[in-house]
């Protein structure tokens, strides 16, 4: 059975441009994106770990190690069983600051241009077994099938020409579609569809094979238990290699291997929809694996059992080929084509931004006139190409002598190299870059020495034992070099981390990254004052759009305001821009750029944390805290929302004079919101608070007293505390201020100045009262014994005018003596009657002869009487009438009304003056409310009336304007009325 | 930094009955899908470890 290659080519045209396909519609959104961001998608697509191995290499490990091919998977499956202590922490940091490959990650943590360019030049040695072994499945597959059984690489030669279309293809639809974003970081979504489309078609594939091979070859599984009963050397040879190393080593490189090679990388952390997706991942994947390795012994022993002339790792091309079934071939073919193809474009996509942020950028910049977005996705897809025309040269390097599962093996050691590193960024902080670096080399000189040479030239490795250390090479080479390449790479790595001196970079870079320990980062000024001047100093290297896109991309991911000029707020600025550009450029010359185009400010002075940000870090970490932690982190939370909650104004100011705490209180006193004002400079305090701060915190005095401040017009009182935080810890650097607010009690105080003076007043008029009561009643004394002593009427006339004048003073002194005395006494609760208590007022008021001339006219019947103390009664009086005359225009007249209504007297005071606003009505009765001019009036005459009302067990109520007149104000009390006699 | 204490029990049970696993596995003559029994309690105890934690956080 042969195929023409004209059918071939045809039918792998046609997968490769429903690949596209695929990609193209999900690219352009006709998949809704809940399908694209769907856990199951991220689970298939990271079947692209294994490439054409799952379908070719898988069984040829079999037929070698027995169940030792399963240790591959079980590699696998471990690291996601450990994905909360490694992945997940991974996939945190690499969000968290937009790195987008291992390179990217290391070159962050060890901050080091040096780290990110050995680690690229490293994995592009590394991937090449990878994608010549893909490049050599497809173009073997295309030859078997082409030229048939008998004709299989008799001369370990190769179908070059295959290979070659093959990459032409293969480049076009990377380029097309593993390159469209500019930055590396950014999700391909069509190109997650299309290899989740890849994995599930490698399930189709070798479903279909499993199935042929234990129906079809064997009869069912009865007759597979059967064939194996009658072989038992198959069960022997399955059971027997798993207690050598080799097991060991390969469940050690795969393990390393869903980390460390750029295509699962890339898929996993990169192309990740969410952490909940890699939390579905961490058991979904296994069972993926387990789906993938369940055909793998039927298709070995269907191989077997058929005779078939094909290497076992091309068993399931030959099941069809052997039982002449020329569609399972042709799916065969599509499958491993497939995954082929998945594998090409994501390695080189990984590897083009990798060798572009570390291998270029760090040494050619272009310069701010080219637009750098375009620049950059042209090189990026000029090194895709480049990086397959190498795979090309490197397939046609390593001949026809090496079986699939040796390349695979080659390139899966050497990411195993970088494993050391990677758990070293989550869990070593004392690891440093020069041992970084010193392992790296050491491990990999043993990969090259020991498995990439002999791929590539005549160089045979067991000589080289032979001749150097007298020893002879072990049975499988690959993972004697596996184990000493690591344990080489591990002890260099640590003795020199040890021994050399860690940067403080560095070991900032560390805290980022260690699992339990919470970065600190400083609070340095910036030069820049706010976003224009960020994106004018960018201008110079990223051009004009480029400086102005990338402030507003952070500005956009911060929900900060363009006109932000906080410190705090452009520190956070600043390190977004470096993620962001670090998405694009990667992190060390992103780094550079930021640290050269935004400089901090250099003070002298060592530059204390920025405990805004780390109380922000905490609160999104808080539900990683457990135990102690928790508890202090409980306690923590508490003594903050004291501070928040104290009822008295409270800040803290740096040392540079950054509001670094700003409460509730404080919110409330300033009207400035605690949001927008955190993190600012005292400058950008609005008057009078950014000089009254300003000035104390220069000031030595440690309080300041009833300090005057005009806000909005109106005065305010404040008194200012100072404690200074010096030398506490490096978090307390400044100055804790308590502003309080005095404001009430000073008016309180001078009303009550006010009082005690009228009070003062009032007892003079009561003792003036009483002196002139003495001479007064001398004369009406001796006005009585000028009635006796005469007869002349007219003398008598005058006596009784004397009698009548005299009597009149004694009224008016005794009314003025009497409430000069008002409130001193305990009250009398009797009968008083109404009208005569109004009539007093009234009298009590005419003798300010300056006062308004009014008309009171008092209708109260002399006979309604009420339950009340006839003194505080006429207290009301006074202040309703005087209130009432103020009020009114001259001549005009002030009423008093009262009536018996049930139990209560109905008493109303009305006048026809201008009313009161209808704003002021609801305050009326306030203590201290006046709508009088400054000086006339206290605002307690009617506070006074309405306490007295309330202790006579009466009501009050206001009506304005008076419904009959529209105009004026009438006053209603109810008061308990007395009964009848 | 929080570990699961159902995975450090996993993990020190795992360690203990190594051995046990790996004689049952080995003994299974003609049964040799036995791995993957082994396998499917893996992935049940690995779904059973991150069930409830459908937050989409890390």
């Amino acid at each position: 059975m042969n195929f023409n290659l004209a059918h071939l080519f045809t039918a792998g045209l046609g997968y490769l441009l429903i690949l596209f396909a695929i990609a193209h519609v999900s690219e352009r959104g006709y998949i809704p994106k809940r399908l694209q961001r769907n856990p199951l998608v991220y689970i298939l697509s990271l079947g692209v770990f294994g490439g054409t191995s799952m379908v070719y290499n898988s069984v040829d490990l079999a037929f070698r190690y027995g169940y030792g091919y399963l240790a591959t998977y079980v590699g696998i499956a471990g690291t996601f069983l450990f994905a909360p202590l490694l992945l997940m922490p991974l996939l945190r940091i690499c969000r968290l600051y937009q790195l987008s490959s291992l390179a990217d990650l290391l070159t962050f943590r060890f901050r080091s241009q040096w780290a990110g360019s050995a680690v690229t030049l490293f994995l592009l040695l590394a991937v090449m077994p990878l994608l010549a072994l893909q490049i050599r499945a497809v173009a073997d597959t295309v030859h078997i099938l082409g030229s048939g059984v008998a004709q299989t690489f008799p001369s370990g030669k190769r179908a070059d020409n295959l290979a070659l279309v093959f990459c032409l293809i293969i480049s076009v639809f990377a380029v097309l579609f593993g390159s469209k974003h500019r930055s590396a970081h950014q999700r391909h979504d069509g190109l997650v569809m299309a290899i989740a489309f890849e994995s599930l078609v490698k399930f189709v594939v070798l479903g279909a094979v499993g199935a042929t091979a234990v129906f079809g070859v064997f009869g069912g599984m009865n007759g597979l238990d059967v064939w194996l009963r009658e072989h038992p050397e198959m069960l022997t040879a399955l059971r027997s290699p798993i207690h050598q190393d080799a097991a060991r080593s390969l469940m050690l490189i795969f393990f390393s291997v869903t980390i460390c090679m750029p295509q699962m990388f890339h898929m996993l952390f990169t192309e990740n929809p969410s952490p909940k997706a890699l939390h579905t991942a961490s058991w979904g994947f296994s069972i993926v694996l387990m789906l993938f390795s369940l055909p793998i012994l039927p298709i070995l022993w269907a191989g077997i059992k058929l005779n078939s002339p094909l290497p076992p790792e091309y068993f399931a091309l030959g099941i069809g080929i052997e039982r002449n079934q020329p569609w399972l071939s042709l799916l065969v073919f599509i499958g491993g084509l497939s995954a082929a193809s998945g594998t090409i474009v994501v390695t080189t996509l990984a590897m083009a931004s990798m060798a572009l942020n570390h291998l270029i950028l760090p040494f050619y910049q272009p310069g701010s006139a080219l637009d750098i977005y375009r620049w950059l996705l042209w090189v990026r897809r000029a090194l895709i190409v480049a990086m397959i025309a190498c795979a090309y040269w490197f397939y046609r390097s390593i001949g026809g002598h090496d079986t699939l599962s040796n390349l695979g093996m080659a390139a899966c050691v050497a990411a195993l190299q970088f494993m050391p590193g990677v758990l070293a960024v989550l869990y070593w902080p004392r690891a440093n870059r020069i041992g970084f670096l010193g392992g790296l080399l050491a491990g990999f000189l043993v990969w090259f020495t020991f498995l990439l040479l002999p791929l590539i030239s005549a160089f045979n490795p067991a000589t080289l034992l032979a001749v150097t250390f007298n020893i002879g090479a072990p049975a499988e080479l690959w993972s004697g070099a596996t184990l000493v390449s690591l344990a080489l790479n591990t002890l260099i790595f640590a003795t020199l981390s040890l021994l050399a001196p860690t940067s403080d970079e560095e070991r900032a870079a560390a805290e980022v990254c260690a699992l339990d320990e919470l970065n600190r980062p400083k609070r340095m000024t910036l030069k820049v004052r706010n976003a224009d001047e960020i994106e004018q100093r960018l201008i110079s290297t990223l051009g004009n759009s480029g400086a102005q896109r990338e402030v507003q991309r952070a500005l956009t991911d911060l929900k900060l305001d363009r006109n932000e000029n906080r410190p705090y707020a452009l520190r956070r600025l600043r390190d977004r821009i470096e993620v962001n550009l670090s998405g694009l450029l990667g992190p060390s010359v992103a780094h550079d750029m930021v640290n050269r185009l935004l400089p901090y400010e250099r003070t002298g002075s060592e530059p204390t944390e920025d405990i805004n940000l780390i109380e922000a870090r905490l609160e999104r970490y808080k539900y990683h805290l457990t135990g102690l932690a928790a508890d202090l982190d409980g306690l923590r939370r508490r003594h903050r929302q004291t501070l928040e909650d104290l009822p008295i104004g409270l800040c803290s100011l740096g040392r540079d004079r950054e509001i670094l705490m700003w409460n509730h209180a404080m919110e409330a006193l300033t009207s400035v919101e605690q949001r927008k004002v955190l993190g600012s400079h005292v400058s950008n305090l609005p008057q009078p608070w950014r000089g009254e701060l300003d000035d104390f915190f220069h000031s030595p005095d440690s309080h300041q007293q009833k300090r005057r401040i005009e806000v909005d017009g109106k005065p305010r009182w404040i008194n200012l505390l100072k404690a200074s935080e010096e030398n506490v810890s490096d978090m307390h650097d400044g100055l804790v201020i308590v502003v309080e607010d005095m404001t009430e009690t000073q008016l309180l105080e001078e009303e009550l100045i006010h009082s005690e003076r009228l009070a003062s007043v009032g007892r003079l008029a009561a003792g003036v009262a009483h002196e002139i009561g003495n001479p007064v009643t001398g004369i009406a004394c001796l006005a009585q014994n000028l009635k006796y002593d005469t007869d002349n009427a007219e003398s008598l006339q005058t006596a009784e005018e004397i009698l009548k004048q005299t009597n009149r003073i004694s009224r008016i002194v005794q009314t003025l003596v009497n409430f000069s005395h008002t409130g001193a006494t305990q009250p009398q609760h009797e009968p008083v009657a109404v009208g005569r208590t109004a009539d007093e007022a009234i009298h009590l008021l005419a003798l300010n002869k300056e006062a308004r001339a009014v008309n009171f006219i008092n209708r109260c019947s002399p006979h309604t009487q009420v339950i009340a103390d006839d003194q505080r009664l006429l207290q009301v009086f006074v202040n309703l009438l005087s209130n009432a005359r103020d009020a009114s225009a001259e001549s005009s007249a002030v009423t008093v009304d009262c009536e018996i209504i049930g139990a209560l007297a109905h008493i109303t005071v009305t006048d026809e003056g201008s009313g009161i606003a209808k704003e002021h009505i609801d305050r009326i009765f306030e203590p201290f409310f006046t709508t009088k001019e400054p000086g006339k009036g206290t605002g307690l005459g009617l506070a006074m009336v309405y306490s007295i009302v309330e202790d006579l067990n009466g009501d009050i109520d206001i009506e304005s304007p008076v419904a009959e007149q529209n105009s004026g104000t009438r006053i209603h009390i109810w008061l308990p009325a007395a009964k009848a006699a | 930094m929080y570990l699961n204490p159902t995975f450090l029990l996993f993990i020190s049970l795992t360690f203990v009955f190594a051995p046990t696993i790996q004689e049952w596995v080995l003994s299974g003559n003609d049964a040799w899908y036995r791995p993957y029994f082994v396998w499917l309690a893996f992935i049940a105890f690995v779904y059973w470890t991150q069930r409830g934690k459908a937050r989409d956080e890390f």
